[in-house]
C-alpha cells in the first residue's frame, strides 16, 4: 500500500481532481438536459423575446414666464394581457370582482367585454387608463394574474378654460396622440415624441430580465415658449367673461399686443371650455375667434382713413366738413350718424365716429392711398403665426370697389380683418409707421421694416387724434387716470350671408393704444352681438378695454405718464400748505 | 503521448471550462447590472414626473384667479379706489 501511494505522482492527483471535476460537469449537465429537462424547458417557454416600446413624453408648452399651459405627466393603465388567467377560476374571480370596486365597474359589464374582446391578447379598457398610484397600489394588493400596467402620458392644461382656444388640445389616433387644433395642432412636429423600441427579454411576469439591443432611441417632444403672459392671459378672459355675460353676448374677444416687439400677450375667446374635461368641448367652445374669425372693423377703420387723408395732402386736420343734418343718401344709399354734428374737422370726424363725415373725407382723394395704406398695416394680408385657419381678412384691390361700394370702405364696412390683424393694424399708428408682425412662438425673429411709412399721418393720429377720442369723443369710457390712452370705437351691424346686414344684431369694438406717450401695448375687443338696448363700442367694449389695461399696465408695471386727477390735487395741497401732515392720502405706491 | 501533450489537453480543458463558467458568471453580472440599470431609469422617470407635477402643482396654487379668489374672500382684500391712488414717479 506504501508502495503504491509511493507510486502516486503529483500529476496523477491534478488529473484525478480534474477528472472529478469534468464528472461533476457533466453529470449536472446530464442532469439539467434530461433529468430535469421539462422543469427548465418550461422556465424558458415563458420567456420571450420582444419588441418593448421605450415611452417618453410630449413636449411642454410654457408661457413667456415659464409658467406650464400644457404638459405631459406619465401615468399607468392597466392591460389584461391573459384573460384565462385572470379569470381561472373562483379565487381569482372573486378579485376579479374586488378590482372591478376598485375601478368603479360593473363586473358583468366588464365580464361582456372582456367576452367582446374574445382572444386578444392584450386588452385595454377606458376605466383602466391613467390610473392614480393609491388605485394601482390597491390593484396590486389583489395580486391577480394576467394584468400588467403600462406606461401612458395624459395632458393636462392647468390655465383650463383661460387658455383653451389658443393651446387646443390632443386626439389620439391609433394610440398614438396628435394635437387636434390651436398651437397643438399648429406646432404638433415640434411637440412630438418619437417613441423608441428595443428588443428585450421578458418573463412571464414581464419583467425585463435582459436588453438584447436598442432599435429606436426615443426622442422626446421639444419645449414650446409662448409670448403669452398667464397673468395677462386670465385678466383679459375674466373680463371679457364677465362683460359677455353681463351683456349676453354670443361671443367675444381680446387681443393684447406688445408694440414694441410684436409679442402677443393675451388672445382671450368667450365662450370656452376646458381642456381637461372633454365633455365640455363644442366647436363653436373651441374657436379662437380672434385668430380665425374676420368680421368688418366698421368705424375702427376711421383713424386709418384719416391718415390715408393726411397722406394724400388734400385733407388737413382742420378742414371742415358739414356733416348735417346726421342722415343723407348718398349713390342711392342712406348713410345716418348717431346725432346730428353739424359742420365737424376732419379730425372731429374720426372723434365723433361720424360716418356721413368719412365718407365726403374718401370723395376728396384717390383710393390707391387708402387702399395702398390699408395693405401696408396688414388689412388682407395673413400674419402668419402659425395657427390652424388662421384667416388672411379680405380687401379686394382698389379698382374693384366702386362695384362693392366705395362708401362702405370709408366706414369700415365691405372689407373684413381678424381681431388680431387689427391689433396689428394699431400698433402701426403705435409705432408711428413702423410695422412689427406679431408672433406667437417667443424668440422667434418677426419682421420690422427699416424705414418707416407714413410717419407723419400716425404720428398727428396718435397724438392728436386717437387720444381726443378718449378725452371728448365717444372712448370716454376707456379713459385711465393716469395713463394717457389713444382708442377708437366701432359698432358694426352683423352681416349675414343672403340677408345682408342685420339692423338688430351688432358687433362692439373697442381698439386702444396705451400709454400714448411711449406705447406698450394695442388691446383690441370685440363684443358680439350684445342682447342690450345700448350696443355701440363705446358703452359695451370700452370699459372692458378699460378694466384689462388698468390690470395690464399695474401688472407689467408700466410707468404711469400723467398725472392723475387725484394726485393733483395732492401736489395742488403741497404747494398750499407745504407740510405733508395736513394731506389724506390713503395709499402711497 | 508525451506529458507535455497530457499537460496541453488538461490546460485546455481546464481553460474550458474557465471560460465557460465565466461566460455564464459574466452574463449573470449583466443581467444583475441592468436590472439596477432599470431601476435607475425608472426612477429618473419617476423623479421628473414628479418635477412635472408639483410645477403643475405650483401653477395652479399660483393662478391668478386662485390669488385673487383668496385675497378677496378670505383676506378681504380689494383693490384701491383710482381716485385714492398716488404713484411716485422717478
Amino acid at each position: 500500500m506504501i508502495n503504491f501511494i509511493k507510486k502516486i505522482r503529483r500529476i496523477d492527483i491534478i488529473a484525478f481532481f480534474v477528472v472529478l471535476v469534468i464528472s461533476i460537469i457533466l453529470l449536472r449537465s446530464f442532469n439539467l438536459q434530461y433529468t430535469e429537462y421539462e422543469r427548465y424547458a418550461g422556465f424558458k417557454e415563458k420567456i420571450e423575446i420582444k419588441h418593448y416600446p421605450i415611452k417618453t413624453s410630449r413636449g411642454s408648452i410654457v408661457d413667456r414666464n415659464n409658467n406650464v399651459l400644457a404638459e405631459s405627466i406619465q401615468m399607468h393603465s392597466l392591460i389584461i394581457s391573459d384573460t384565462s388567467s385572470l379569470l381561472k377560476d373562483s379565487k381569482a374571480i372573486e378579485k376579479v370582482k374586488k378590482l372591478c370596486v376598485i375601478l368603479d365597474m360593473n363586473f358583468i359589464v366588464f365580464l361582456k367585454k372582456l367576452k367582446k374582446r374574445g382572444n386578444t391578447k392584450y386588452t385595454r379598457f377606458k376605466e383602466g387608463r391613467y390610473l392614480p398610484s393609491k388605485t394601482i397600489e390597491k390593484i396590486l394588493e389583489l395580486n391577480l394574474d394576467g394584468i400588467y400596467f403600462e406606461k401612458e402620458f395624459q395632458r393636462y392644461y392647468p390655465e383650463g378654460e383661460v387658455t383653451a382656444s389658443l393651446i387646443g388640445m390632443l386626439k389620439e389616433d391609433k394610440n398614438e396622440m396628435f394635437g387636434q387644433m390651436g398651437l397643438e395642432k399648429s406646432f404638433n412636429k415640434m411637440l412630438k415624441e418619437e417613441h423608441g423600441e428595443k428588443i428585450v427579454m421578458i418573463d412571464k411576469d414581464r419583467k425585463i430580465v435582459n436588453q438584447l439591443r436598442v432599435v429606436n432611441t426615443p426622442k422626446e417632444g421639444k419645449k414650446l415658449t409662448l409670448t403669452i403672459d398667464t397673468r395677462l392671459q386670465y385678466v383679459a378672459y375674466r373680463e371679457l367673461k364677465k362683460q359677455a355675460i353681463k351683456v349676453n353676448a354670443k361671443s367675444g374677444s381680446v387681443v393684447i399686443l406688445d408694440t414694441t416687439n410684436g409679442d402677443i400677450l393675451a388672445v382671450a375667446n368667450y365662450p370656452s371650455y376646458d381642456p381637461n374635461n372633454r365633455r365640455t368641448y363644442t366647436p363653436a367652445r373651441a374657436r379662437n375667434r380672434a385668430i380665425i374669425d374676420s368680421l368688418e372693423p366698421a368705424s375702427t377703420i376711421k383713424p386709418f382713413l384719416l391718415a390715408a387723408a393726411l397722406h394724400s395732402k388734400k385733407v388737413k386736420l382742420k378742414y371742415e366738413y358739414n356733416t348735417g343734418p346726421g342722415r343723407r343718401e348718398i349713390d342711392g344709399k342712406e348713410y345716418t350718424d348717431t346725432t346730428n354734428n353739424g359742420i365737424l374737422t376732419a379730425q372731429d370726424i374720426v372723434v365723433k365716429s361720424s360716418n356721413i363725415g368719412s365718407i365726403m373725407m374718401l370723395e376728396k382723394f384717390d383710393n390707391k392711398i387708402y387702399y395702398d395704406l390699408l395693405e401696408y398695416v396688414g388689412i388682407g394680408e395673413i400674419i402668419g403665426i402659425n395657427f390652424p385657419s388662421e384667416t388672411e381678412g379680405q380687401l379686394e384691390h382698389y379698382t374693384d370697389w366702386k362695384k362693392l361700394g366705395q362708401n362702405s370702405h370709408a366706414i369700415g364696412y365691405a372689407f373684413k380683418t381678424s381681431p388680431l390683424q387689427l391689433a396689428k393694424a394699431y400698433s402701426v399708428i403705435a409705432n408711428e409707421g413702423f410695422v412689427i408682425n406679431p408672433r406667437i412662438e417667443k424668440d422667434k425673429i418677426t419682421y420690422k421694416n427699416k424705414q418707416p411709412k407714413y410717419k407723419n399721418s400716425f404720428s398727428k393720429i396718435k397724438n392728436i387724434v386717437l387720444q381726443k377720442v378718449i378725452e371728448d369723443g365717444t372712448g370716454k369710457k376707456a379713459k385711465i387716470d393716469g395713463y394717457t390712452v389713444g382708442g377708437k370705437t366701432g359698432t358694426g351691424r352683423l352681416h349675414i350671408k343672403k340677408e345682408g346686414y342685420d339692423s338688430k344684431n351688432h358687433i362692439s369694438l373697442f381698439a386702444g393704444i396705451v400709454p400714448l406717450s411711449l406705447p406698450k401695448l394695442v388691446i383690441v375687443v370685440v363684443i358680439d352681438q350684445p342682447q342690450t338696448k345700448t350696443h355701440g363700442g363705446s358703452d359695451i367694449a370700452a370699459p372692458v378695454f378699460n378694466k384689462i389695461a388698468t390690470d395690464s399696465l399695474r401688472i407689467l408695471n408700466v410707468s404711469p405718464d400723467k398725472i392723475s386727477d387725484y394726485q393733483k390735487n395732492v401736489l395742488n395741497n403741497i404747494k398750499n400748505n407745504y407740510t405733508l401732515k395736513t394731506l389724506e392720502v390713503p395709499y402711497v405706491l | 503521448m508525451s506529458n507535455f501533450k497530457i499537460y496541453i489537453i488538461g490546460l485546455l480543458i481546464v481553460g474550458n471550462l474557465a471560460v465557460s463558467l465565466g461566460i455564464v458568471w459574466v452574463e449573470h453580472i449583466n443581467r444583475a447590472q441592468y436590472r439596477k440599470l432599470q431601476e435607475f431609469t425608472n426612477q429618473k422617470y419617476k423623479l421628473r414626473n414628479d418635477w412635472k407635477k408639483v410645477r403643475i402643482e405650483e401653477g395652479i396654487y399660483a393662478s391668478h384667479s386662485r390669488i385673487e379668489n383668496k385675497a378677496q374672500n378670505l383676506l378681504n382684500m380689494s383693490l384701491p379706489k383710482k381716485r385714492k391712488l398716488i404713484t411716485l414717479n422717478d
